[in-house]
């Protein structure tokens, strides 16, 4: 654990970097040097941390640091560039550089879900909102961009705030991380926990026998459970299939195992079905009432008078004696 | 090789390699938020605080060996797309009323 100075005076320099990036009249030589403080500060702060707690090393190793530096230098690109089509476009690169870190981190599903819900739908509808609103502007040059681009608003006082929250956050970090218990590492009962989950699949399982030699013709054993009994470490399992009309034992081993428990999409499918049934379903709703609370927002608005409301429902109108069109005659 | 490259104190990571970019990430968002006037970029700044989000809990998740951090990440993208989609409503409303992306053009509605 270094002195708490070390870490806090890398965050002021890294706010120190940041206001230089958000100067508003930043020449090149300014913005460079707010560059390199802040790409060494992040790299200083990471360099401080231990490299393990309690024997647990976290994936990712070589590959974390180009990713990590990827998104924070796109990050901050983001919020200082003048061109919002530009902060668009770095932020797809922060949402790839952190797919890249869910992939080393186990989350294959994640990493392409990330892509393709932030990259491939959130960020089209930015644009497109972007562009319907910029058409009227020549964005080419730098004086003809509208002035709100060009000037951040009280940088000193958002850079204060922003690295008051990040030094809390890294005090935390460097206190509290180190008290934390990791998983057991221990892989059997994982692997034990991943069985069970795959014996509760049958088609998954029978998917899996069919590709053991001689057993193409394997069936599900009828009108019971089908069996999966896996080996004391897990590595391997005997499931009892129904093979020529009488019960026969699979082994799933080697390669077909391996696919069978280490299955992160139906793994976390499973975890989300299992344990969060009630917020699967009121995430339904939110998704829902976003879709409304959307319609509703950027429909067209149409004012209809009192009497043009009672039409459209069936109703006769009403006349009014100051009403200029209370003389027609009613349709109704 | 390729370890032969990196310094010794990046080829084995903690969680708190993790969640210290998680805690960058954040701030950097946060800071976009309040230093800029364009309101869709404000909203970009806010997708940032959720990416960031996103990187500590599949971090915590790994950390746990516990799949339940990657299942609250699906929630995030529900949250966020929702959030997209009623922002963009929003600024969509705002700018058929003053045609300008520009925030201060609605601070007046702070006093009323």
């Amino acid at each position: 654990m270094p002195p708490a100075s070390v870490i806090h005076a890398f965050t002021v320099l890294a706010a120190a970097a940041l206001l230089l990036l958000l100067r508003p009249t930043g020449s090149t030589r300014l913005r460079l040097v707010g560059a390199v403080l802040g790409i060494g500060a992040f790299t200083g702060i990471l360099a401080q941390l231990p490299t393990f707690y309690d024997g647990q090393v976290m994936p990712g190793g070589t590959f974390f640091l180009p990713f990590a530096l990827i998104s924070v230098i796109s990050a901050v690109q983001m919020i200082t560039t003048s061109r919002p089509v530009y902060a668009a476009l770095h932020f797809v690169l922060v949402v790839l550089a952190s797919s890249g870190l869910l992939v080393t981190l186990g989350a294959e599903f994640l990493g392409f879900a990330v892509v393709i819900v932030y990259a491939g739908a959130i960020l089209i509808t930015y644009m497109f909102v972007l562009m319907l609103a910029q058409q009227a502007q020549s964005p080419d040059l730098e004086d003809e961009r509208p002035t709100y681009d060009r000037f951040a608003r009280e940088p000193i006082g958002g850079a204060v705030v922003a690295f008051l929250l990040l030094a809390f956050m890294n005090h935390l970090i460097f206190t509290g991380t180190g008290e934390l218990t990791p998983g057991d590492s221990d892989p059997v009962p994982a692997r034990l926990a991943a069985w069970e989950r795959v014996g509760n699949m049958p088609g998954r399982v029978m998917e899996l026998v069919v590709q053991v030699p001689e057993c193409e013709l394997a069936l599900l054993p009828e009108g019971e459970a089908l069996r999966v009994v896996p080996d004391r470490d897990g590595l391997a399992a005997t499931v009892t299939v129904v093979l020529d009309d009488a019960p026969a034992e699979v082994r799933l081993e080697g390669e077909l195992a391996r696919l069978a428990i280490e299955d992160n999409i139906r793994g976390v499918g499973v975890a989300l079905i299992e344990a969060f049934p009630v917020s699967l379903e009121l995430a339904g709703v939110v998704l829902t009432m976003a879709m409304f609370g959307a319609v509703i927002l950027a429909r067209r608005q149409i004012e209809l008078t009192e009497d043009e409301k009672r039409e459209a429902s069936g109703l006769p109108r009403i006349g009014h004696h100051d009403d200029p069109n209370s003389g027609e005659v009613t349709h109704g | 090789m390729a370890e032969a490259l990196v310094p010794e104190v990046f080829g084995q990571l903690a969680l708190g390699h993790y969640l210290i970019l998680s805690a960058f990430l954040f701030a950097i968002g946060l800071a976009g938020f309040v230093t800029r006037r364009n309101m869709i970029v404000m909203f970009l700044c806010t997708e940032l605080m959720f990416q960031a989000a996103v990187i500590a809990l599949a971090a915590f998740g790994r950390f746990h060996l516990d799949l339940s951090g990657q299942v609250m990440v699906i929630f995030v993208l529900t949250i966020a797309a929702a959030e997209a989609a009623l922002a963009l409503g929003l600024v969509v409303l705002l700018f058929k009323r003053q045609p300008t992306l520009d925030a201060e053009v609605w601070s007046e509605m702070r006093d009323a």
